[in-house]
């Protein structure tokens, strides 16, 4: 085939496309390109140039329809997501790498260490002795804190001893009619006392009519009793 | 040129530095500033700042990328409080193409990665993490899905709800392309 006619023929098919009669992706760009390359130092007339240069404004129209009909068909996501599963499972892990590869802009950010951060670690190195001594200090507070501790437990020890020698002489004996008298600080100390020995299994309380009655002995089921103590 | 306008391009100038260093250094989980965060240092008109500092990259081949908020109502035209709650990030503005600067990961991986994407896109929020795991298996050994979705979700690339439920995580919506990822899934002939 003659050179010029290999020129005539790309217009064509190109002219084609342009006429929308064949689809923009049926031709290969590339190679259209590479064949006009291959061709141009044999033309010499001024026609053959001219021939050449409409053969690649042809071929850059092509390139435009081709980019137009990608955005249209991204644009409106032209595959089903059923066409898209099965497009993925076609594609092995090279290929899929390449296509992530052609769309990969990774973040471009840094951490590093300047003078204020040296300065600032340099502080805290400093104030860790400090620190200790601090800890020391509050552990000095701990242990005063359970001693203080140890001498209640043993008030409450004591509170408690006291309170089951009472009801052991003075069960039954009526609920109300003992913390009535008493004043909010020594009611909540008396609930609380009396809630240790129910516990133990020592004393229970039982309904008789609308009076709470402390008795000798466990409870025969097991359940709750709410007071509320107005401050 | 007066000394105003000197000043004044001084200013820009100052502003400029100190938007790209709040880009560029990490100050927390998540690497870039968001808007509240630049208007902030930078003052109401942050904006333009980011707009020039944008200009300023592109002699780089970097450029400012703007990751909207998930639910934004107009992509192309977003509101004041939009861009606000907006993450800012310096990007390449073309995608690097060479394995050896791909960050953390090998071939395979990214081939996972873009697997894990396309899936999501396609599902557009009710992929299933056993549903992505049984495509993967039919890519990678078996062993390998599980290390590579963990990996990929804490990198952020992967978000995965408590009831299992896989979507993108902000780092795909601020380093992938995801408009020209669907365009070469378009093309892409077997």
């Amino acid at each position: 085939m003659d050179y010029i006619e290999e020129i005539q023929e790309i217009i064509e098919m190109t002219n084609a496309i342009i006429q929308r009669k064949i689809d923009p992706f049926k031709i290969d760009v590339k190679s259209l390109i590479e064949k006009l390359d291959s061709l141009f130092p044999k033309l010499k007339k001024l026609e053959e140039l001219m021939l050449d240069a409409e053969a690649l404004e042809h071929i850059s129209n092509v390139l435009g329809i081709q980019t137009q009909e990608l955005n249209y068909m991204a644009g409106k996501f032209y595959l089903s997501s059923e066409d898209i599963i099965k497009k993925l499972k076609q594609m092995n892990i090279v290929e899929l790498s390449n296509m992530l590869s052609l769309t990969f802009h990774p973040i471009l950010f840094t951490s590093f260490l300047n003078e204020e951060a040296l300065f600032n670690a340099y502080e805290y190195w400093l104030s860790i002795k400090k620190r200790i001594r601090i800890e020391e200090e509050s552990f000095a507070l701990l242990k005063f804190k359970k001693e203080d501790l140890k001498l209640r437990e043993r008030n409450i020890a004591e509170k408690l001893a006291k309170m089951e020698d009472y009801l052991e002489n003075n069960t039954p004996i009526e609920l109300n009619s003992m913390i009535d008298k008493m004043d909010r600080d020594s009611k909540v100390e008396f609930l609380y006392l009396l809630s240790y020995l129910i516990s133990s299994g020592k004393f229970s309380i039982e309904e008789k009519g609308e009076k709470m009655m402390i008795i000798k002995g466990k409870a025969k089921e097991s359940s709750s009793l709410i007071f509320t103590i107005k401050p | 040129m007066s000394k105003r306008v000197e000043k004044r391009k001084a200013t820009l100038f100052e502003k400029m530095k100190k938007a790209m260093l709040l880009l560029l250094i990490q100050r927390k989980s998540i690497p870039g500033a968001s808007g509240y965060e630049l208007k902030k240092n930078i003052g109401k008109k942050y904006l333009y700042v980011i707009n020039l500092l944008d200009k300023e990259l592109e002699s780089y081949g970097l450029k400012v990328k703007i990751s909207l908020p998930e639910d934004v109502k107009d992509p192309s035209n977003p509101s004041e409080e939009e861009y606000d709650r907006a993450h800012f990030y310096i990007i390449p503005r073309e995608p690097i193409l060479a394995y050896r600067i791909k960050g953390p990961f090998n071939i395979e991986e990214l081939g996972s990665l873009a697997a894990c994407i396309i899936m999501s896109m396609a599902k557009a929020g009710n992929l299933n993490i056993k549903e992505l795991e049984e495509m993967l298996e039919s890519k990678i050994s078996k062993f390998k899905v599980k290390r590579y979705i963990e990996k990929f979700r804490k990198l952020g690339y992967l978000r995965i709800s408590e009831e299992g439920i896989v979507s993108l995580g902000w780092r795909t919506r601020a380093e992938i392309d995801l408009e020209n990822l669907s365009k070469l899934l378009v093309i892409y002939k077997p």
